[in-house]
């Protein structure tokens, strides 16, 4: 019973690693870079939960939407401007995101304040199931998260912009050739993966407590996600997310802390060996 | 005709030479007189995941350097000292203590403000071998040797007797506690005085359980692990205010009903943001409120002059700490008369101090093997009544 409960809180938690891991791995799939500000995303779209929530006294989930929206824009703007002018390859967009992320941290800084914020319990209490106690509010994640996944994985299979998506992240001169606005689609999918990092950010508010450091530890688990899962792999990034979730949990239960850190490390170890591009990557 | 217009030239040269000499006598005193600016180093962390905590401190540092600049400085040995804070980021990091160590004995600073155990225990030997009378905010017990070191945060050798002995008056039913804390110098530190002093008190330690600093938001699977042990009362000692109140949250959200604790100082505009209607009953100790009729006239004051800059759901306790260590070391300064480290730090443990506590001496001898450089402040317990924090009793040291 006691192992359910732990695989229970650890899926709760894997699906949040999988949602912002998602986002970071639709940027790399189109962009063929790692957005290393990602987590300072997923930070500001807590923050922006928090500010329209708690200090405008809006309700929770229209903040969300809010937050959303603007993490959205800012994608645009940072993909314009940022992202778009520079030169092709990995390392440009590695180091301009390095700047983005110690750079967002002390900004948020300065314009939100110095203390730490929290949003109050959207949904307050526990639920009793079979002799589990569970947290309601980690419990209401769990679906939310699993239709707003679902939805993007149609988005992406269904609409005309999603399998545009699909077509750049496969073959970006191909699809150029083909007449599909590479920059249009670009910007569309820096949105979508700043806003999902968004979303993630403002889903988790309630949950923990807000810093501007808090995308730090959470963008080195969807590293671990995306590279388990392999890059730029939707179906790897969900899958890993969950199984990184569990692991962690399951470890720290069992053996402690330490011991789950050093078993989160491990798992990549090990999949790099028997799997060099992950579980649903290329072969 | 060159004859008048060497006469003329010497004549002017006579005046030019008076007046000179004339401007110098006069200046002399006003040399004498000139005000000198006193560098005081401060070792926060600024940037990464402590930054918040380093912001806070420097809003009790800032506003006490401005309150004495404004009222003209302080006079040491006869001149007049202007105090200028000379700040270095520490980022929370031994390196960064080390880093800010290096950058004030380059600089001939001779007292330092330091904070957070890594940053201080990394830079305290740099300290101690340039004589940099440096005032700790940190726990590590390694601060706590030395002879320029201070350690002027409370920490909980210095409170857990009062506390256990308060816990056995008002709730003898606790007999097992145990202790959920970062996994850094601080919470090591925290877990050897709960093995040590515990049993003294008929209390069984169930251990610590750590998890990775300033990184964690999650504390679900080790309360799990602590749960299982069926403690009465958990304390979460060495975490700070905002991981305390995420902590407070979560275990209850995990239906705990027994005791929560901590001593190392949370405050009740934290643990409301945070926690919410979970801090209810939360027993700590410092976290006066600055409103109440309990509260010393100094903390008042100092609560004044901070809303008047800051916003007042930004004060946290931290600030009070960082004010008092700045004021320890000008206070032992100003009653030394001199800026010579060596005399300043054989002074402070002799002196009474001003603080937003009251008056406070050094101490801690029977605890740090007759060292006593620590600062002994009284320890208020208080609790966390219908989102207020209610002053409940002092209790002394051991």
């Amino acid at each position: 019973m006691e192992l359910i409960a732990v695989t229970i809180d650890g899926v709760t938690i894997g699906i949040i690693y999988a949602f912002v891991a998602l986002g970071l791995t639709l940027i790399f799939s189109v962009f063929d870079t790692i957005n290393f500000a990602h987590g300072t995303l997923y930070m500001l779209g807590s923050y922006l939960t928090w500010y329209f929530c708690v200090q405008k006294g809006l309700n929770f989930f229209v903040s969300c939407i809010i937050a959303v929206l603007i993490l959205a824009m800012i994608g645009v703007v940072m993909e314009r401007f940022l992202f778009r002018p520079l030169p092709r390859g990995h390392l440009p967009g590695l180091m301009l995101s390095t700047g983005v992320a110690l750079a967002l941290p002390v900004i948020v800084l300065v314009v939100f304040g110095a203390k730490e914020k929290g949003i109050p319990s959207v949904f307050p209490g526990t639920v009793d199931m079979l002799g589990i106690r569970i947290s309601l509010e980690r419990l209401a994640l769990v679906p939310v998260c699993l239709v707003l996944v679902f939805g993007l994985i149609a988005f992406l299979r269904y609409t005309g912009v999603g399998k545009t998506i699909r077509a750049v992240s496969q073959d970006s001169e191909a699809a150029e050739l083909y007449g599909i606005n590479i920059g249009y689609v670009s910007g569309v999918t820096f949105a979508i993966g700043t806003a999902l990092a968004g979303l993630a950010g403002a889903l988790v508010a309630p949950l923990f407590m807000l810093t501007a450091e808090m995308g730090g530890a959470v963008i080195i688990k969807c590293f671990i996600i995306i590279i388990v899962g392999g890059l730029g792999s939707m179906a790897g990034a969900i899958t890993a997310g969950i199984l990184i979730g569990i692991v962690e949990n399951v470890c720290t239960v069992w053996m402690g802390s330490e011991i789950a850190q050093m078993a989160l490390f491990g798992c990549l170890i090990l999949i790099l060996l028997v799997k060099p591009r992950g579980l649903f990557g290329d072969t | 005709m060159s004859f008048v217009n060497s006469r003329r030239v010497g004549v002017f040269s006579g005046i030019v030479f008076l007046s000179i000499s004339l401007w110098l006598c006069a200046s002399v005193p006003c040399l004498a007189e000139e005000v000198q600016t006193l560098l005081i180093g401060d070792a926060p962390p600024l940037t990464g995941a402590a930054a918040a905590w380093g912001i806070a401190m420097t809003r009790g540092n800032d506003p006490l350097a401005e309150k004495i600049n404004n009222q003209g400085g302080i006079t040491v040995g006869g001149k007049r000292y202007m105090i200028k804070i000379d700040r270095y980021d520490t980022k929370g990091t031994a390196h960064g203590g080390a880093s800010a160590a290096n950058y004030f004995a380059s600089k001939g600073i001779k007292f330092a403000c330091f904070w957070l155990s890594a940053p201080g225990a990394a830079g305290q030997p740099i300290c101690e071998e340039n004589k940099i009378v440096t005032t700790h905010g940190g726990y590590t017990r390694t601060l706590r040797m030395a002879k320029y070191s201070f350690g002027c945060v409370q920490t909980p050798a210095e409170f857990i007797h009062g506390l256990l002995r308060y816990l056995g008056q008002a709730h003898p039913e606790i007999k097992k506690i145990g202790m959920i804390a970062a996994n850094d110098e601080s919470g090591k530190s925290t877990d050897q005085t709960w093995q040590k002093f515990a049993p003294m008190y008929g209390i069984k330690y169930l251990g610590g359980e750590f998890y990775p600093p300033r990184t964690t938001m999650d504390y679900v699977p080790m309360l799990k692990r602590l749960l299982a042990l069926n403690p009465d009362a958990l304390t979460t000692d060495a975490a700070p205010p905002a991981e305390v109140a995420l902590i407070v949250k979560q275990v209850r959200q995990l239906g705990y009903k027994g005791m929560l604790m901590n001593e190392t100082q949370t405050d009740a505009n934290t643990l409301n943001d945070i926690a919410g209607q979970y801090a209810e009953g939360f027993l700590t100790q410092g976290d006066v409120d600055p409103n109440s009729p309990v509260a010393p006239p100094q903390m008042k004051q100092f609560y004044k002059a901070f809303i008047s800059k800051y916003p007042p759901e930004e004060w946290k306790l931290l600030s009070i700490m960082a004010w008092d260590n700045l004021s320890i070391l000008l206070q032992a300064i100003q009653a030394a008369n001199t800026l010579d480290p060596t005399t300043v730090a054989e002074l402070m443990p002799k002196l009474t101090y001003d603080t937003n506590w009251g008056p406070v001496k050094f101490g801690g001898e029977k605890t740090y093997d007759g060292w006593n450089h620590q600062l002994l402040i009284p320890v208020w317990l208080t609790q966390m009544r219908g989102g207020k924090s209610v002053f409940l009793k002092m209790v002394g040291h051991d």
